[in-house]
């Protein structure tokens, strides 16, 4: 029989390649499947065994702890996102200008993404802090009572995603600023001439060209923002009480520090279902622009 | 012809080896022989006993010449000459231990103390530090992969059960037991440490790290003549120092004249508080919890932390929450340390005594500022330590037991103290060579810290202890105690939450009590 090398030499090259990637995905994704069914705790070994679904029911039905962090992860996410995607755009549009200094400007923004999150988060905690962080000296002088950034109920959240809007709006922007500048002059030349304002020029030429690249940045930030720890490991650790505890946490707690591996296994996988599907969904709205 | 030559002279050669074995066979068994007879000439008592071939050879033997008894002789004296000598220990091979430990100044100190080790054994160590908040799950994971990464492993004495029931551990009975006395003073460590570090009879790990609580106190404050005159006119009695003599009613209310007579200018809070969602939110608690005379579980092992006692632990210390800095909601000891040290505080909550060395620095600070250390209000705390255990699946176990006995024995905690350590052995703290004004920036605390262990003496064991689910019951208490000191729930509510945690994670839920054919750890 004559092999079609044509044919399968693409995928003959790649399987070395492929291999790795599902050694490193499949394996562990179907170990993770099968220890999901069980009663699997890594320091107690002997009360390991079969219980078929019941990690799932147990998070679906009667872990309140496992809704509360749920929401708040979507929470934090949607809040994210409706911030770092129109200020990211923003900042893109300045940029696409010709001023002076926008090569300097540019490095600059990229700072705070390429420095190490929890290294960050720690130096935000003590400038959030109560007593003596910088953020309430300033708010002192102004003579306003400085709030609890990170020891209100309501401010702990706020707080981590004003941080996180800080650090990742550049990313938006970089990578928007990529994209426009791609764009052809002629269309806006053309809009011009017939009298179109700048918002119209925005809806009907900017935002069509650059919606499959706004797409693809939304879709990587919210799989980032859904998959959030080192923020709150550096900020809050989940506190004030657990207002800021998202579903990773409570799962690194489950997995980690509980080790109960088979609960843990089963709310990751549903996690990770729901941010496949939040992210099909993400896709869809934002073609629809 | 030479076939026949070839095979003539293999038979020969076949023939002389068998002649010479049976030869040598035969001689060695008449040496033998000739070594357990007795003089034939004084027709020995033991002839008797022995069997009639034996009797034979000797006799022709003797008929040969052979002084048997002077054989004998011969032979016992050179027994003696080469009688081996007592086994000695056997040097450990290895000559590098892997010894994980808590990042930051415990590590800094590490560092230089297993430079000294080195220098005396040759064993090298090697330091890994981990962050306090991944030590726990990073440890775990290395022995529970078996990868062997660690030889020694820093525990808190909460953890210890876990691993230990996991098998984590290595017991070190037996280490102990042949080790000499003088090297390692097991009856030297503070009683109650040394009973935390044991499971089921067996000892797991060796203290070489205390955090036992006491209290910090600004002592120029509390003998300020004016402020004095103030308490007194307020609540019609003397302004004492906290100590374990005072109970908690009383010292609500000296943290509540700091906090609300007192001029802002001289101190605008009442009481340092860890309450960030930390692990120490729950040593307070526990401070207080025990101090008022309760505890996690009942003598029948029924869950107490929903207990009136529990929930009054859990009001008051929201209370105390009133009158801390409002940042006491994200703090850790280190934000108390700094608030003590910017003279936000007058007192602190129990608190770690170890942490000396950084509170005394408030002299400095502060003109005329001066720090005072005593025994926990209400008598008890967390008291605590950082041991040094051996991993089950180390390599080099004799290396590390060098290590182990060395770093906890009288010459390593005494090396210890000298850099500022909060020592665990009695000897130690009650060396009057850390009593000296020199030495006072450094070993100020070691007295309160005995007292504090003398407070312990006789008592049992938590229950808490006990249980290899200690690790977990601890992090679910920083966390509803956390829910607490924010108001997220009420006191009550809390304490009733965590009850159903301590149940759901011990299995008992939705009871609080144990099943009936639950069996205690120990």
């Amino acid at each position: 029989m004559k092999i079609d090398k044509e044919k399968y030499m693409p995928w003959i090259m790649a399987s070395p390649a492929l291999a790795i990637v599902f050694s490193l995905t499949l394996y562990p994704l179907f170990y993770s499947l099968y220890v999901s069914t069980r009663s699997f705790e890594l320091t107690a070994l002997w009360k390991d065994a079969f219980i078929g679904i019941e990690n799932y029911r147990r998070a679906l039905n009667s872990d309140l702890f496992f809704w509360s962090s749920l929401l708040k992860t979507i929470l934090y996410a949607l809040g994210c996102l409706s911030l770092e995607m129109p200020l990211g755009l923003g900042v893109a549009f300045l940029l696409n200008r010709a001023i002076k200094g926008r090569r300097v400007v540019r490095t600059i923004l990229a700072l705070p993404m390429v420095a190490a999150p929890v290294a960050v988060g720690l130096t935000w905690r003590y400038m959030y802090h109560h007593e003596f962080g910088v953020f309430n000296y300033f708010v002192r002088l102004l003579g306003i009572t400085p709030p609890g950034w990170l020891t209100n109920l309501n401010f702990a959240m706020i707080s981590v995603i004003i941080f996180d809007v800080w650090q990742w709006t550049p990313f938006v922007a970089l990578v928007l600023l990529a994209g426009l500048q791609s764009l052809s002059p002629e269309p806006y030349e053309s809009a011009t001439i017939y009298g179109a304002s700048m918002w119209q020029k925005f809806r009907y030429i900017t935002l069509p060209s650059i919606r499959s690249l706004m797409t693809i940045v939304a879709l990587l930030r919210l799989i980032d923002l859904l998959k959030l720890y080192d923020a709150v490991y550096a900020l809050t650790r989940g506190g004030p009480g657990i207002a800021t505890e998202v579903l990773t946490w409570y799962l690194y707690k489950i997995g980690f520090k509980f080790w109960w591996l088979g609960y843990a296994s089963a709310i990751a996988l549903m996690f990770q279902y729901l941010v496949i599907i939040l992210s099909v969904i993400t896709i869809e709205k934002m073609a629809k622009l | 012809m030479s076939s026949e030559r070839t095979k003539m002279e293999t038979a020969i050669l076949a023939l002389v080896i068998i002649a010479i074995l049976i030869s040598a066979g035969t001689l060695f068994y008449v040496m033998s022989i000739v070594g357990q007879l007795t003089p034939l000439a004084a027709i020995p008592e033991g002839l008797a006993e022995l069997t009639a071939a034996e009797r034979d050879l000797a006799k022709a033997l003797a008929d040969l010449g052979v002084d048997i008894a002077a054989i004998e002789e011969r032979l016992e004296k050179v027994e003696e000459a080469v009688k081996p000598p007592p086994p000695t220990p056997t040097p450990p091979s290895a000559k590098k231990v892997v010894w994980a430990t808590i990042a930051g100044f415990y590590s800094d100190w590490a560092e230089a103390i297993s430079k000294d080790f080195t220098a005396k054994t040759g064993i090298e160590v090697e330091v890994v530090d981990i962050d306090y908040g991944l030590l726990y799950e990073r440890e775990g994971l290395e022995m529970a992969g078996k990868t062997g990464a660690f030889d020694i492993i820093t525990i808190e004495t909460l953890w210890l059960p876990e691993w230990a029931a996991a098998g984590f551990l290595e017991p070190l009975n037996d280490y102990i037991a042949k080790t000499p006395a003088e090297e390692i003073e097991f009856d030297d460590f503070e009683e109650f440490l040394a009973m935390q570090l044991s499971w089921k009879g067996n000892v797991f790990g060796l203290p070489y790290y205390t955090f036992a609580m006491g209290v910090f106190y600004r002592a120029d404050l509390f003998e300020d003549p004016d402020i004095k005159a103030l308490y007194y006119e307020k609540y019609g009695r003397e302004l004492r120092t906290p100590n374990h003599e005072m109970d908690w009613d009383e010292f609500y209310d000296i943290v509540k004249f700091f906090d609300e007579d007192v001029d802002d200018s001289i101190v605008p809070y009442g009481v340092g508080m860890m309450a960030g969602r930390f692990p120490h939110i729950a040593d307070e608690w526990m401070a207080m919890l025990w101090g008022l005379g309760g505890d996690h579980f009942h003598d029948d092992w029924s869950i107490a932390v929903n207990d009136p006692i529990g929930v009054d632990a859990m009001t008051r210390y929201v209370k105390f929450l009133k009158h801390a800095p409002p940042g006491a909601l994200e703090s850790g000891y280190d934000a108390v340390v700094a608030q003590f040290q910017e003279g936000l505080v007058p007192v602190t909550m129990a608190f770690y005594l170890d942490q000396w060395p950084n509170v005394v620095k408030t002299e400095e600070l502060i003109p005329g500022a001066k720090v005072g250390v005593d025994t926990p209000v209400g008598g008890l705390g967390y008291q605590g330590c950082f041991a040094l255990g051996m991993c089950a699946d180390s390599k080099n176990k004799d290396a590390t037991w060098e290590f182990l006995k060395w770093l906890a024995g009288p010459e390593g905690q005494y090396s210890f103290a000298k850099g500022g350590g909060s020592s665990c052995r009695k000897s130690v703290l009650l060396n009057s060579e850390f009593a000296t004004a020199e030495s006072r920036p450094f070993t100020g605390h070691f007295k309160a810290l005995h007292e504090t262990f003398e407070l312990m003496e006789g008592l049992p064991k938590p229950y808490i202890f006990s249980l290899p689910e200690a690790g977990k019951l601890y992090v679910e208490m920083m966390i509803h105690c956390s829910l607490a000191a924010t108001g997220t729930v009420d006191p009550k509510t809390a304490m009733d939450l965590l009850a159903d945690s301590y149940a759901t994670i011990l299995g008992w839920y939705p009871s609080l009590s144990p099943p009936e054919d639950w069996v205690p750890p120990e």
